[in-house]
Formats: structure tokens, C-alpha cells, sequence
């Protein structure tokens, strides 16, 4: 179930009313538990087996590498955790992507595997990422173990961020459950204004965005190069919109809930260089590959070469990650092209910038992740370059100059620019309380009524 | 505790009061139906805003269409009816840019001394042209009738279809009836005519509402409540709905005998009312884009119906204009497509202002071929 849809609405309410009036933290923390695997269920209860598998696994090895001192059988513990995580992650992820791309590169040599008949379970990229990260943060004794099975089953399944994230660490979270679980108004009252603050992004802008964005892409060679501008600028905004928004949703429920998690944009698009894009966009992932992926890789420790080719290996497994495709995995190398570059341009320094240098750093670094994500959008590579050279060239074809995109527009250039002058990145929280307050929550609740899409989209990173 | 509530209170008032400007101003504002005005038309000098499908802003004339004040007929005045639904309202466009007015202007252009009324109204269908055809013709003494029509209009024959009339067949004979407003639609008109100037709140209440609750995915709860056309009781041709036939089912289409039976009847009614003097205009639905490529024709069962349709008005001396080759042409020349707008789709929806252009020179050009100024009227 989606977080926009009545069903949810209904489902989160009781689990709130369970959570009010129960007394006993170990009946609160089964309802968490159960509510979490029903609402995983709901989706498709076959994959269900998955989770409690990734469960029960890590936790007993999470157990076993505290009690034993042995580096040898430390790290066979931590090699079987790695195996069946990602054993059932690249299974159910990338099995038939290799079987198709080996049938591609050796199909001269007369290869022809058979690919199986596989459904990608929902949320397994990140709560896979999430276990993981347990593990070797247990391994590198960074944390504990959580005290109980069913602490750690919460972690996994938590349902606010099990299926799209944020990907949480087991030392932002499970602290909090040895804390008293309670629903307490200011909890209520701040998570609800974020959740609101998601649901207006998927609902209202993302969803809108999407009816003209994905004509355009299943045609691209039918329309005119502004049409095709205004679509890629209007896909950078839906895919933030939409993803962010769902964190936010995520954040605005678990808030409400007494739950802290972690915030994962920060406006990215105001970034003057890739490196910066990627400490504001999906930033859970971005510090997960940083933590688990580039810095055991030897991060910038092993002189420049090697730090080069530590960044693309990051960000080509980063960009397959987000799906079985060459179409992601190009966007990565993108990516770690663009991050390669800005720490030759800048060797390392933080950059002096004035107005002028300001102004054109961001608008190429806008410009830079508006053409990547053509290649994350598009349904093959050969649209993927139609688009780029309408982009780059004057092309005929239909003018199509979607009007709520247009509006969209300066609305999204105008808040982020306030958000700047404001000199903050944080939710905006107001005062119920207050005249404006309310009357800001219910002119907004009014236009989620007005302006919502009739058949709202799945969240873009659900396919992830 | 009673501070917030009047605070509530007072936010919830400013807001309601809020949103009515805005969408009385730059969204949806249609003035309820009144049985007084002609052939139910919307209130006379009334102000009509839609942005919803291109954007409409205007008045009303004396009879609650989208003309300039209608006076009585000169003695050298020809007077051409245009009657259809909502493409021939044309709320999407300028008045001057629908094709009435530009049909219009080229006439008088040359001279003549033409008058072209707009008596479009969303939703309407053949059955309603015959069933008012004496009010308008007292009302406006029209030389020449066009009729704008899709294929569906010609066999609107039953109360589902959601037309103010519909033909059915008693003891032998082919008989008009006047559908009832079911009880819902009772209330809610009743409501909106009683609302006064919140008017374009509860209107586009109604509509958001089942948006609204569509979009919570009640589907899988309860049936899925149909979305709600702005324009009230307009039916769009559902290209999807034809489409999903099998190719062989579209292929072997044929119109039942009955069908043909009441097309013809219908054509000999409006001959009977209005006279000779009339053309028919069937707007297609093509070129439209569908799955990123264009598609230039219409599938079997409407060609078939065109096709049907055409023979019948051929027997009887009655034009059949269909500008369909006209409007391929446009996009094959200047990538326009006749429908669509800029905040909706382009190929989809009602004729934006190409497809406008096109369809007044295809009335022009037929018109030219009558000699009007030799016109026995």
C-alpha cells in the first residue's frame, strides 16, 4: 500500500491507537513488528520469507562476531553475511540482467543461457543495504548487537523506510528502541506537516510532471527541442520531488511515531559540483557506498589513481544498484566521471567562488545532472541520444510547453531560492496553533484535494 | 481549547473564501443549467471560466451561448445554426478562434451579410438536435444547419449514455425520450443553484471529490466512482474503450440493421424539422499519439460507422464533411496537431486553435460550393 491511499490512511491510524493505549514497550514493539511485515505483505506476502531470512541471519552473526575473538572466523562470518545478502539480492536483482548481457556479448560464440521468469521483491535493495550495513559495522566493532531478535526484526522491517528508504543505520535506530515507544502531540503535530510536505511533492508536483514527462520520453523523436528541454528539466524535478518526497513521508511517519530518521536530501539541485550533489541527493545511499564501498576500496588513501578508480568503481556499482540496466550503469560512470573531474579541477581544496563563478558552477553542475539523468529516464540508449541531440541542436517536432510545469517551475526555483537567502535546509515547521498555521494547513489539505492526480503514480525508487 | 476551535474556525472560512476566487477566476466557473434558457443552455450573460482543457473566459449571450448578443434576424441576413457538443462550445479556446466565429469572418469577408450561431453545448447528441430542433427554429429562423457530430452521436439509445435524450424502439416505431435526472444529480444541481456566488466551490467540489477519491485507490474497495468529466455531462470519445476491441472484432464490424434503422430515421427527422438545408461535420479523432508514435487513422469500427453513416447521408442529398485529411495535413506540414492544448496533450481533448482554423476553411470551402447568394431561402 502506498502512503497516499486510503488503505494506508486506515492502517496507520489503528497502529497509532494500538501504540496509544497500549502500556507494556514489548507489546508496542510486537504491534511495530506486525504492522510492518503486514503492511510488506501487502505488497506480495511471498517475499515476506526474504526479510525474516536477511533477518534471522544477521542477527546471529551479528551475535557470533561479538562473541568470538578469532579474526579468521570473524571474518567468515562476515563473508557468509555478505553471500546470502547479496547472494539473494543479485538473484533476484541481476540474474537475468547477466544472463541477458553475457547472451549479448558471447551470442557470436553461439550462447544462449534462458533467463528465469523473476519478480524483483519490493524494498530488497535497500533493506538488504540496511543489514548489511549491520553487520560490518558489528564486524568493525563499531556498534553492539541490538539486545533482542525482535529489536533487530523492527530495524529491518521498519515500514515507514523498509521499502524505498531512507537506509537507516543500526546506530541511528536502535538506540531509539530502548527508549519508552510513545505518541506524543508535538511528535504528532511536527511529522504530520512533513508528511504533508511529502504527500504535496509526490502528489501534487511529481504525479503532475508525470503525465508529461513520460509521453515525451515513449516519443522523444516526435517533439521539438524546447519540448524536450522542458521535459528533461521537468524529469530532474519529478524524480526529486518524488523521491524526496517519499522520504519525507517516511520521515513525517515514523516522526510521528517517535522515531527519528535520517534526513535524505538536501537540496540537491542548488549543488555547484557533483561532489556536493552527492552529499545532498539520496544521501543514505551516498554515505552507505562512501562507508562500505569507497573507503574499504581504499577511498583517497592510496594516491590519485587509485582514489579515481575507487570513484568509478563506487559509482558504477551505485548506478547498478539502482537497477538491472547498462542504462543506470552508464549513468553511474557518468556520475563518477563528474566526480573525477571536479577533484582534478579542484584537487581536493574546497572552491572560492564569487557571484559570477557561483552562478555558473551550479548551472553547470544543473546542467551536467539534467543530461544523466536522460540516461536514467530513458526507456533504451538510442532514445537516450535522440534526446541529447534535440537537446543540443535546433530540432522540429511538436511544441508541447506543459503548462503545470511551467508553473511548477519558478515555484521549485522560488523556494529553494528562499531556502538559501533563509540560510536554511530544515522542514519548515509552523505553529498549529496559530491563525496562519491553520490557515496554511488547510489551504494546502484543500489544494491536495483540488490539484491531486486521479491515478496517482508508484514512487519512482519503489522499482529500485 | 475554544481559541483554537474559532481559530479553526476562521481558517477554515478564509480558505473556503480563498479557493472560490481562485477557481472562479482561474480554474472552472459554469453557471448552473436553467430550464428557461433555450434548449437548456447555460444562464444568459453569465460568466463561463475553464482552464482545465486550454482556458475559456467569456459571457454568455441572451440565450446562455458562446456567441455575441443574438438580435433579432435582418431581412438580408443568412443565418447559419452550428449545433454539436463540446467541440463545437469550443470553451477551450477564444471566442474569435473557434470555428463559428472564424466561419463567420470569412464569410463576411466576402461581403455577405452572415450571421453564425454558436449553439454548441457540452454533451449533446443527435437525439437533442431533433428534440429542440422547434425551439431553435423559433427561436432563430436559421437559413442553414451545420451539425457537428462524432459517430457515437447517431446512436444514443439509452438513458446510460447520460444525454438529455435517446431513441428506442416502441411497438415498431423509433420514439425520443427525455431522460430523468437521477436523484444524486437532482441534489447536487439543486444545491448548486442555491449556493449563489460560492457557486464555482461546490461545482469543482464535486468534481475533486471524485478525483479525489479515486485517487485514494478505493477501486480495490468499492467500484471505482467515474471520473468526472468538468464539463458536466459531456461524453468524450474513448478512443481506449474502441481500442480494446480484437483486431478481428474491429476488422468484421458492421453496424446492426436496427442501428442503421435509426440513423436513417434520425436523418429523416432532422430533414423533416430543419429542411434540406443541412450538413453534417464529423470531427475525427485523429492524428493522435499513442505509445510515442503518431496514429493517423481511425480504427476499423469508426470507419466503418463514417462509412455507414455517409451512404445513408448520400441517399438523402445531405453533406458529410469530415476534415480528416485536413487535419493529417497540418501535422505532416507544421507538426500541429488539431487537438490538444499545451495544458493537457497534444492529439488529445477538444480542437485547439489549428484544429479550428482547419475545420472553418472545411466549412467555408462547402459553403462556397452552395452559391449562397442564390440561396432560396
Amino acid at each position: 500500500m502506498i502512503f497516499s491511499s486510503l488503505p494506508f490512511f486506515i492502517f496507520f491510524f489503528i497502529i497509532i491507537l494500538l501504540l496509544l493505549f497500549l502500556k507494556d514497550q514489548r507489546s508496542k514493539k510486537i504491534v511495530l513488528l506486525l504492522s510492518s511485515y503486514f503492511f510488506y505483505s501487502y505488497w506480495d506476502y511471498r517475499f515476506l520469507t526474504l526479510i525474516l531470512v536477511s533477518t534471522l541471519v544477521d542477527y546471529y552473526i551479528g551475535k557470533k562476531l561479538v562473541i568470538t575473538n578469532k579474526e579468521k572466523e570473524r571474518k567468515r562470518l562476515l563473508i557468509i553475511s555478505l553471500v546470502v545478502n547479496l547472494g539473494i539480492l543479485g538473484f533476484f536483482k541481476y540474474f537475468n540482467f547477466f544472463i541477458d548481457s553475457a547472451n549479448s556479448a558471447f551470442g557470436f560464440l553461439g550462447l544462449n543461457l534462458s533467463t528465469l521468469n523473476i519478480i524483483l521483491p519490493v524494498g530488497i535493495s535497500f533493506y538488504t543495504f540496511q543489514t548489511l550495513s549491520y553487520t560490518i559495522d558489528i564486524f568493525r566493532k563499531k556498534i553492539e548487537p541490538a539486545k533482542s531478535l525482535l529489536d533487530f526484526s523492527i530495524f529491518v522491517a521498519f515500514f515507514p523506510q523498509l521499502v524505498a528508504g531512507p537506509i537507516v543505520r543500526a546506530s541511528e535506530f536502535l538506540p531509539q528502541l530502548k527508549k519508552d515507544i510513545q505518541i506524543r502531540k508535538d511528535n504528532v503535530l511536527v511529522g504530520l506537516q512533513i508528511f504533508i510536505f511529502g504527500l504535496i511533492k509526490k502528489v501534487i508536483i511529481a504525479d503532475r510532471i508525470a503525465y508529461f514527462v513520460d509521453d515525451i520520453f515513449m516519443g522523444p523523436d516526435l517533439y521539438g527541442t524546447a519540448t524536450i528541454w522542458l521535459a528533461v528539466i521537468a524529469y530532474s524535478i519529478q524524480i526529486y520531488c518524488d523521491f524526496s518526497g517519499y522520504s519525507d513521508m517516511a520521515i513525517g511517519i515514523g516522526r510521528m511515531m517517535g522515531f527519528k530518521l535520517p534526513v535524505n536530501f538536501r537540496m540537491p539541485y542548488i549543488s555547484r559540483n557533483v561532489t556536493e550533489f552527492w552529499r545532498r541527493w539520496h544521501i543514505s545511499l551516498s554515505t552507505w557506498l562512501r562507508d562500505y564501498l569507497y573507503i574499504p576500496l581504499g577511498g583517497n588513501r592510496k594516491g590519485k589513481t587509485r582514489t579515481y578508480i575507487n570513484l568509478m568503481i563506487t559509482m558504477l556499482l551505485g548506478g547498478l544498484w539502482h537497477g538491472a540496466s547498462w542504462n543506470f550503469v552508464f549513468w553511474g560512470f557518468l556520475h563518477g566521471l563528474g566526480l573525477m573531474l571536479n577533484k582534478l579541477l579542484h584537487k581536493g581544496k574546497q572552491a572560492k567562488h564569487n557571484y559570477f563563478t557561483s552562478f555558473f558552477s551550479w548551472l553547470m553542475t544543473y546542467i551536467f545532472v539534467c543530461i544523466t539523468w536522460v540516461f536514467f529516464r530513458s526507456h533504451s540508449f538510442g532514445d537516450s541520444m535522440i534526446i541529447l541531440s534535440k537537446m543540443f541542436s535546433m530540432s522540429d517536432g511538436i511544441v508541447w510547453l506543459y503548462i503545470p510545469v511551467i508553473l511548477i517551475i519558478p515555484l521549485v526555483v522560488f523556494s529553494h531560492a528562499w531556502a538559501i537567502v533563509k540560510r536554511t535546509e530544515g522542514y519548515i515547521i509552523m505553529n498549529l496553533a496559530t491563525l496562519q498555521g491553520a490557515f496554511a494547513l488547510i489551504f494546502i489539505l484543500m489544494a491536495l484535494f483540488y490539484f491531486r492526480v486521479t491515478n496517482s503514480n508508484p514512487f519512482i525508487y519503489f522499482q529500485f | 481549547m475554544k481559541k483554537i476551535v474559532l481559530i479553526y474556525i476562521v481558517a477554515f472560512i478564509s480558505s473556503i473564501l480563498l479557493w472560490n476566487i481562485i477557481i472562479a477566476n482561474f480554474i472552472y466557473d459554469q453557471s448552473s443549467e436553467k430550464e428557461s434558457s433555450l434548449a437548456q443552455g447555460k444562464d444568459p450573460y453569465s460568466k463561463f471560466v475553464a482552464a482545465n482543457e486550454g482556458y475559456a473566459n467569456f459571457y454568455t449571450d441572451n440565450y446562455g451561448y458562446n456567441n455575441d448578443l443574438i438580435e433579432g434576424k435582418k431581412d438580408d441576413e443568412f443565418r447559419i445554426l452550428v449545433l454539436g457538443d463540446s467541440i463545437t462550445e469550443a470553451a477551450q479556446v477564444k471566442r474569435e478562434d473557434n470555428f463559428v466565429s472564424q466561419l463567420e469572418k470569412k464569410l463576411n469577408d466576402r461581403g455577405e451579410k452572415f450571421r453564425v450561431l454558436n449553439f454548441g453545448r457540452g454533451g449533446r447528441a443527435l437525439p437533442d438536435y431533433i428534440a429542440f430542433a422547434q425551439d431553435y427554429i423559433n427561436a432563430l429562423s436559421p437559413d442553414y444547419v451545420v451539425i457537428q457530430v462524432n459517430p457515437g452521436d447517431f446512436l444514443v439509445k439509452s438513458e446510460a449514455s447520460g444525454n438529455l435524450h435517446y431513441i428506442t424502439r416502441e411497438s415498431g416505431n423509433f420514439i425520443l425520450i427525455k431522460s430523468e435526472m437521477d436523484s444524486l444529480s437532482q441534489r447536487f444541481k439543486y444545491i448548486k443553484d442555491k449556493t449563489g456566488w460560492l457557486r464555482p466551490l461546490v461545482g469543482y467540489t464535486a468534481i475533486g471529490s471524485i478525483n479525489f477519491m479515486n485517487s485514494l485507490e478505493l477501486s480495490s474497495m468499492v467500484d471505482k466512482i467515474k471520473h468526472v468529466n468538468i464539463f458536466g455531462n459531456q461524453k468524450s470519445v474513448d478512443i481506449t474503450s474502441v481500442n480494446t476491441q480484437s483486431e478481428s472484432e474491429q476488422a468484421n464490424y458492421q453496424l446492426s440493421r436496427e442501428d442503421l434503422e435509426i440513423i436513417e430515421w434520425e436523418i429523416t427527422k432532422l430533414i423533416e424539422l430543419y429542411g434540406k438545408n443541412i450538413v453534417f461535420l464529423a470531427i475525427p479523432v485523429a492524428p493522435y499519439i499513442e505509445n510515442g508514435e503518431v496514429q493517423y487513422n481511425r480504427n476499423e469500427k469508426e470507419e466503418q460507422m463514417k462509412k455507414d453513416i455517409d451512404t445513408i447521408c448520400a441517399k438523402y442529398g445531405i453533406g458529410y464533411l469530415d476534415p480528416l485529411e485536413d487535419y493529417i495535413q497540418l501535422y505532416k506540414e507544421i507538426n500541429k496537431m488539431s487537438m490538444g492544448f499545451h495544458n493537457t496533450k497534444p492529439g488529445q481533448g477538444h480542437l485547439n486553435k489549428y484544429g479550428h482554423e482547419i475545420t472553418a476553411q472545411k466549412l467555408l470551402n462547402f459553403f462556397e460550393t452552395l452559391n449562397i447568394e442564390n440561396f432560396d431561402k
